[in-house]
C-alpha cells in the first residue's frame, strides 16, 4: 500500500491559521507553516505528499501579485524541503527508524478550476486544457515527481487535466474525482464512465476522494475496481461534516479499520481528504503493516523503494496480475459519455442520419451553419431508441475539423448519448476525439497499412473504440474468407498499438443486392466468421442492402435479422423505422438481453389489441364499430409513419413523392386549406400543420403560403395573447406548429432553386457573462415565425463577436439579452462597441431585469417587453 | 443533512401559466372535473394541463437537490483588518457601521440596509447554498429543441422546485432552532432589496460550495448551475416579524408582468 497524506485545510486551521483566500500563498509568504504539516504526514508514513497547489490556478490567482509558475513553483519547493529535511533528521536520529524517508515523492496537487466548463458553464475545454498546462508545466519544473487531480465532479474538465499532462510532462497521472451517495458526480459522472475514459486516456491510477466518508465510499470501490485494471487510490473524508459545527464523524481509528477493507478491492493508494490529520495517516499505516497478505507486503515494498517511481512499480505489479483487486476487474466492451455507458458487446442500435450523404436538407443545414437542425436530428433519433449516434459532417465546401469540433460539443449539450466520429479526415477526427466528452467510436480505418498507421496512434492516445472496414486497396473482396483476413489483420495490427481488442469493432460491408445480389450472404457469412473466430464485435450499415427496391423497409428488417443471427452487435440504422426497430426489440428478447420479455411487453401489448381489432375486421362483418375505428385510425397513422421513414431514408425527393401519395387524389381546395394550417396553428397541432403546408405548396407559391395564411394565424394567436385570452405556452406551441410548416416550406425553396423568403436579417445574442437564454431562444421562435432569418449567436457572446457579426453580414437590427443585473454592463458595452464600429443598425433589448427606461440609458434604440414586440419592432425596422 | 427530494408545487406553475385560473387542480396535482366557465373558444385547457405534469414529473426525476449550511457569527460594528473584502464594488451603504460574519474564523462583509434590519436582533445566522443539479441546464436545452413551450414550463418547474428546497430547508432548520428556543428570522438572498447579487460569492466560498455540492460562478457573478440559490437566515432569541416578503423586495418588481396584470407570483394564503 502506498499512504497518500491527509487533508491540508484542515491541519492549517489546527496550526491556530487563519486561512486567507488563496491557502496556496500561504507557500510564498509563509512556507515553514505548510512545510510543517508536510513534514507531520511523512512523520506518520505517508509515501506520496501532496504540494499546497489545489487551486493554483490562472482563474483563482487574478487579482494577486502572483504569477501561477511562482506559486506552483512555492508549493513543490516547500513539498520537497519536508522531505529533504525529514530525510536529514532520519538520519540524524541515527537511523533509529529503520525508514529511511528520503523516498516520500512530491506530488503536484491539482483540483478543480472553480468554473463549470462548457456545456453547463461558460470555460471552454480549451481554456480549460491552457490553465492546467501551465500549472503542469511549472510543477514539473520546480521538481514534482507526479501529478494528482483531485476532487474533479465534471469528467470533461479532468479530461482537459490528463490530456494537457500527457502532453506537456512525463509526470505519472494520478486521478480522483468525487462521488455523492447516488455513485454520480453533482455533473451525473458515473463510476464505469470515469474509468472507461480515464484508463482509455492514459491515466497511471484512479480513484475517489473527497465528499463522503470512507464508509460511504466502500461500495463504490467494490463498484469501481469492477470497471479498471489500473491501481486504485482513495482519500475519504472523515466522515460526514455537522453542518452546525462543522466537525467530522470518523476518528483515526475507526477510519484507519474501514480504509482496511479498501484494501481487500483493489486499493493501492490510501489518504485522506477533508477533516482527516496525521493521526488519520498512521493509524492506516499501522494498520496495514499488521495485514499479512499482499497489501502489506505492498506496504513495504512502497516504503523499501528508493525515488524510483513508486506509482511505477505499482503500475507493473497490476500489469502482472500479481495484485490483491485484479479479480475484481470485469473487462466489457463499452464507449460512453459521462453519464451513460453502452455495453457493445450486447446488440446497440448506431443512429445513421446525422450524415450528409444524400440528404439536401442536411447538407443546406451544414453550409449554413444551422446546428439546431442538426441537433433536432439527433435529439429524433434518442428518442426513436438510438443506442449510440453516429456523427458525420463531411462536405467538400465545408471546414470538417471545425465543423465536427462544433457539431459533437453541440450535440453533447443537449443528449448523453455517446457518439461514433465518422470521417476519413485524419484532423477532423483527432479534433473530435480532442473534445469529445466521454469514448467514443472512430468510424473508421480499413486494411490499408498507411490508414491504420495515420489512425491506430489516435485510437491508442485518445482511448476510444474504433471501426475497422473489411476492405483494402484492391477494394471490397467478394469473399467472406479474404474480409475475414483484412478483418484479423486489422485487429492484429490494432493490438499492436496496444489498442484491446475489445475496442476494435469489424464491419463486414453492407453490398447493395439490387446490384449484387450474391454479394449479401457473403457479407453474413464473414459477420459470422469475425464474431466466432477473431472474437470482436461488429458494425454493419444495414440499408445499403435495400437500395433502388420497392419496400425497403422490408429488405432492411430480413437483411438486419440473418446479421443479428450471424452475430451483429452494432447495426447502423435509422431508428425513427419502426419496421427496423420492430426487429431489434425482438432480437433482444430472443437473446435475452430484454429481460423478462418487458421492454417488448410495453412496446408491443398496445399494438397488438390494435392489429386484433384489425383481424376482427376483416374476418367478421359483425365486429364494433369503435373497433373498427381504431383500427383504421391505426393503420392510418403507421401509413403516415413508413411514408416518413422511408422519406428519412432515401431522400427529400421522395419524401415529397411519398406525401403527395398519401394526401390522394383528392382536388386542392387552397381556401379550406388555408383554413386547415390557421386553425392547426391555433391549436398548436404540429404535424396537421406540416401536411397542410405540403398540400397547399401544390398550388400556392411559398410567399402566399407564409403572408398569407402563416402569418395571419400567428398574429391572431398573438392578439389572443396580448388580450390575455392566450398564454405563452400556448403562443409557443403555435409558433413550434408554425416552425413545421416553416421548415416544408423552406425545403420547397430549396428544391425549386427559388429566391429565399426572408423579410430580413436578425442576429440575436444573450450577452456576455450570462448563460439564462430561454427569453432569447422564444424570441427567435417567434421571429422566425414572422419570416426573419435570425442569425443566433448564442449565450455569453463577447461584444467584439456581435460587432463583427453585425458588420460582416450587414444587419439592420440587432436583439440582445441579459437576465442578470451583473451582466447589464455586458449589454451597455456591446451596444457601445457597436456604436463606435461605426456600423448602422438598431439594437433591441429585453431580460428580466430590464425596464424602458434602463433600455434607454443605455443607449438601446428599443426595449421588447416580449416576445411579440420583438415582432412589432422587426416590422417597424424592415417594414 | 436530511435528504430532501425535488418536487413542484403544481398550482404554483398553473397560477403563472393561466394566471386567470385558479383551483383547477386538486390539492394532489389531479386535474378537477371539467368546470366549463373556465374554458375557451379554440383552446382546450387540458392540453396545458397535461403537458405542465408531464414537465413536472419529468423535472422532479431529474432534479438532484444538494444543499450545505453553516452557522455563522454576527458582529455589526467591529471593523477589524481580518475581514475579507466583499467580491462587490459597491459602496457600502450609508450606515457606515459594517456587517461581518464570521464562520470557522472566516469573515467577510455584508453590505446593504436590509440585511442589517433583518438580522438587528440576532447574533448568530445561518448561511446556506442549494441547488437542484446542471442536469437540468442540458434537458432545458434539448427542449427548447423539441417544444419551446415544454421548455418555458420546465423553466419554470425547475425555478419552482429550487424554491420548495429551500422552504424544505428553512423549515429542517426552523423546526431545530425552535426546539432549542430560538427563532428564525425570513430568509434573505443575495439580490433581494439592496443586498447585492455578488454577496452570493462570498456565502458559497465561505461554505466552500463548489466542492460540496457543485456550485460555481463565472467571471460574472453568475451561479452555475443556474437553479441554485444562496441565502441567509437569522437567527434571534426573540420571535422574528415577518419583513421581506412580497413586491417590495423583488429585484424584479420594476418588470415584472404580474404585477402589471395587478397579480402576484406568490399565493396569498
Amino acid at each position: 500500500m502506498i499512504l497518500l497524506d491527509g487533508a491540508m485545510g484542515t491541519m492549517l486551521q489546527a496550526e491556530g491559521l487563519l486561512p486567507g483566500e488563496r491557502p496556496e500563498l500561504l507557500c510564498i509568504e509563509r512556507p515553514e507553516v505548510v512545510k510543517n504539516v508536510h513534514k507531520k504526514y511523512i512523520a506518520a508514513g505517508s509515501n506520496i505528499i501532496y504540494a499546497n497547489t489545489f487551486e493554483a490556478n490562472a482563474k483563482k490567482l487574478a487579482g494577486f501579485n502572483y504569477s501561477v509558475a511562482e506559486v506552483v513553483a512555492a508549493g513543490v519547493k516547500t513539498a520537497r524541503e519536508a522531505v529533504d529535511e525529514a530525510a536529514d533528521n532520519a538520519v540524524a536520529e541515527a537511523a533509529a527508524s529503520s525508514t529511511s524517508r528520503s523516498d516520500v515523492l512530491v506530488a503536484l496537487d491539482i483540483g478543480p478550476i472553480g468554473e463549470l466548463l462548457e456545456p453547463y458553464g461558460t470555460l471552454t475545454f480549451e481554456e480549460a486544457y491552457e490553465i492546467f498546462k501551465e500549472m503542469l508545466t511549472a510543477g514539473e519544473a520546480a521538481g514534482a515527481d507526479l501529478v494528482v487531480f483531485e476532487t474533479f465532479s465534471d469528467l470533461y474538465e479532468i479530461k482537459a487535466g490528463v490530456l494537457a499532462a500527457k502532453e506537456n510532462t512525463s509526470l505519472p497521472v494520478i486521478t480522483t474525482m468525487s462521488f455523492e451517495k447516488n455513485h454520480r458526480t453533482f455533473t451525473g459522472c458515473s463510476l464505469e464512465a470515469m474509468a472507461v475514459t480515464l484508463e482509455g486516456l492514459g491515466a497511471d491510477a484512479l480513484g475517489i476522494n473527497c465528499s463522503l466518508g470512507p464508509e460511504e465510499i466502500l461500495p463504490m470501490a467494490r463498484e469501481l475496481a469492477s470497471y479498471t485494471s489500473l491501481p486504485l487510490a482513495f482519500k475519504p473524508n472523515a466522515g460526514l461534516p455537522d453542518p452546525k459545527t462543522g466537525l467530522y464523524s470518523v476518528y483515526p481509528k475507526e477510519f484507519a479499520e474501514i480504509m482496511n477493507r479498501f484494501a481487500d478491492c483493489g486499493m493501492k493508494l490510501a489518504g485522506g481528504c477533508c477533516g482527516t490529520s496525521p493521526d488519520y495517516i498512521r493509524a492506516m499505516s499501522e494498520i496495514f503493516a499488521s495485514r499479512s497478505d499482499d497489501a502489506a507486503a505492498d506496504n513495504a515494498a512502497a516504503v523499501d523503494a528508493s525515488t524510483a517511481d513508486a506509482v511505477a512499480n505499482i503500475a507493473g505489479d497490476t500489469a502482472a496480475g500479481a495484485s490483491v483487486g485484479i479479480d475484481y476487474y470485469n473487462p466489457k466492451s463499452s464507449v460512453c459519455s459521462p453519464s451513460v455507458v453502452v455495453d457493445t458487446s450486447k446488440v446497440c442500435v448506431i443512429g445513421e442520419r446525422i450524415n450528409p450523404t444524400g440528404k439536401k436538407r442536411f447538407k443546406q443545414a451544414l453550409i449554413e451553419n444551422d446546428i439546431d437542425y442538426i441537433l433536432k436530428q439527433a435529439i429524433e433519433q434518442v428518442e426513436a431508441g438510438a443506442d449510440i449516434l453516429d456523427v458525420n459532417v463531411g462536405l467538400p465546401e465545408i471546414d470538417e475539423p471545425e465543423m465536427i469540433v462544433k457539431v459533437v460539443k453541440a450535440i453533447q449539450s443537449v443528449t448523453d448519448t455517446p457518439l461514433q466520429i465518422d470521417s476519413s479526415d485524419p484532423q477532423a477526427i483527432e479534433a473530435a476525439l480532442r473534445i469529445y466528452n466521454g469514448k467514443p467510436i472512430v468510424n473508421s480505418v480499413n486494411g490499408e497499412p498507411e490508414v491504420m498507421e495515420r489512425i491506430f496512434p489516435l485510437i491508442k492516445k485518445y482511448g476510444a473504440a474504433v471501426v475497422g472496414l473489411t476492405l483494402d486497396k484492391n477494394g471490397i473482396p467478394a469473399s467472406a474468407a479474404s474480409r475475414f483476413e483484412i478483418a484479423e489483420r486489422i485487429v492484429n495490427t490494432a493490438t499492436s498499438y496496444g489498442i484491446p481488442r475489445k475496442d476494435v469493432y469489424i464491419d463486414c460491408l453492407t453490398l447493395t443486392v439490387s446490384a449484387q445480389q450474391e454479394a449479401a450472404l457473403e457479407t453474413i457469412k464473414a459477420v459470422r466468421m469475425v464474431t466466432e473466430k477473431l472474437g470482436v464485435n461488429t458494425v454493419l450499415g444495414v440499408s445499403n442492402i435495400s437500395f433502388g427496391i420497392p419496400l425497403r423497409s422490408l429488405m432492411n428488417q430480413t437483411f438486419l435479422a440473418l446479421a443479428l443471427g450471424a452475430g451483429l452487435k452494432m447495426p447502423i440504422i435509422n431508428p425513427s423505422s419502426e419496421p427496423v426497430m420492430d426487429i431489434i426489440s425482438a432480437y433482444r428478447v430472443l437473446d435475452c438481453s430484454d429481460s423478462g420479455c418487458l421492454a417488448y411487453i410495453e412496446k408491443y401489448s398496445k399494438r397488438q389489441s390494435a392489429d386484433q381489432a384489425t383481424l376482427r375486421r376483416s374476418g367478421s362483418s359483425a365486429s364494433r364499430p369503435t373497433d373498427i375505428a381504431a383500427a383504421q385510425s391505426t393503420s392510418y397513422a403507421a401509413a403516415q409513419d413508413t411514408s416518413q421513414t422511408a422519406s428519412q431514408a432515401v431522400s427529400h425527393d421522395s419524401a415529397q413523392t411519398n406525401a403527395q401519395a398519401s394526401v390522394g387524389h383528392e382536388s386542392t381546395d387552397t381556401q379550406s386549406v388555408a383554413g386547415l394550417i390557421t386553425y392547426a396553428i391555433e391549436k398548436g397541432l404540429k404535424q396537421e400543420t406540416a401536411d397542410n403546408v405540403r398540400k397547399m405548396l401544390e398550388s400556392a407559391s411559398p410567399l402566399d403560403v407564409i403572408d398569407n395564411v402563416v402569418i395571419p394565424a400567428l398574429d391572431k394567436v398573438g392578439e389572443l395573447y396580448e388580450s390575455g385570452r392566450f398564454f405563452l405556452p400556448q403562443l409557443l406551441n403555435a409558433a413550434s406548429a408554425a416552425s413545421e410548416g416553416f421548415e416544408i416550406i423552406k425545403q420547397k425553396i430549396k428544391e425549386t432553386g427559388e429566391n429565399s423568403v426572408s423579410k430580413g436579417d436578425i442576429i440575436i445574442a444573450t450577452v456576455k457573462g450570462d448563460i439564462h437564454d430561454i427569453g432569447k431562444n422564444i424570441v427567435k421562435v417567434i421571429l422566425e415565425n414572422y419570416g426573419y432569418n435570425v442569425i443566433d449567436l448564442g449565450r455569453d457572446v463577447a461584444p467584439e463577436v456581435i460587432v463583427k457579426s453585425a458588420a460582416e453580414k450587414d444587419i439592420k437590427l440587432v436583439g440582445l439579452s441579459a437576465l442578470m443585473t451583473t451582466t447589464l454592463s455586458s449589454m451597455q458595452e456591446t451596444i457601445k462597441q457597436l456604436r463606435d464600429s461605426g456600423h448602422e443598425c438598431k439594437v433591441m433589448v429585453g431580460g428580466a431585469v430590464l425596464t424602458r427606461d434602463y433600455a434607454k440609458t443605455i443607449g438601446a434604440d428599443f426595449y421588447a417587453k416580449d416576445a411579440k414586440e420583438a415582432v412589432d419592432i422587426a416590422k417597424k425596422v424592415f417594414g | 443533512m436530511k435528504q430532501f427530494y425535488p418536487h413542484v408545487n403544481k398550482d404554483n406553475i398553473l397560477r403563472q401559466i393561466l394566471p386567470e385560473k385558479k383551483n383547477i387542480l386538486a390539492d394532489g396535482g389531479e386535474l378537477l372535473a371539467n368546470d366549463d366557465s373556465h374554458s375557451f373558444d379554440i383552446f382546450d385547457e387540458t392540453d396545458i394541463v397535461s403537458q405542465m405534469q408531464k414537465n413536472a414529473a419529468e423535472l422532479e426525476n431529474i432534479a438532484q437537490c444538494n444543499y450545505t449550511y453553516a452557522i455563522c457569527d454576527i458582529s455589526f460594528g467591529k471593523d477589524t483588518a481580518d475581514f475579507e473584502k466583499p467580491a462587490s464594488a459597491d459602496h457600502r451603504s450609508n450606515l457606515d457601521v459594517p456587517l461581518i460574519l464570521t464562520y470557522r474564523r472566516r469573515s467577510f462583509e455584508l453590505l446593504g440596509k436590509d440585511i442589517r434590519r433583518l438580522l438587528s436582533e440576532c447574533t448568530q445566522c445561518v448561511i446556506f447554498a442549494a441547488t437542484i443539479g446542471p442536469q437540468i441546464d442540458r434537458i432545458m436545452k434539448k427542449k427548447e429543441l423539441e417544444s419551446m413551450s415544454d421548455a418555458l414550463i420546465f423553466d419554470m418547474c425547475a425555478s419552482d422546485a429550487i424554491e420548495n428546497l429551500c422552504d424544505d430547508i428553512n423549515d429542517e432548520l426552523d423546526d431545530y432552532f425552535h426546539s432549542r428556543g430560538l427563532f428564525l428570522t425570513d430568509r434573505f438572498s443575495p439580490g433581494y432589496g439592496d443586498l447585492p447579487v455578488s454577496a452570493s460569492v462570498d456565502i458559497a466560498r465561505i461554505l466552500d460550495a463548489s466542492r460540496r455540492i457543485g456550485l460555481t460562478f463565472n467571471n460574472y457573478g453568475l451561479m452555475m448551475p443556474l437553479k441554485s440559490v444562496t441565502a441567509v437566515i437569522g437567527i434571534s432569541d426573540k420571535p422574528q416579524p415577518m419583513r421581506i416578503r412580497g413586491c417590495k423586495f423583488c429585484r424584479m418588481s420594476d418588470s415584472c408582468s404580474f404585477k402589471k396584470r395587478g397579480l402576484t407570483c406568490y399565493s396569498i394564503d
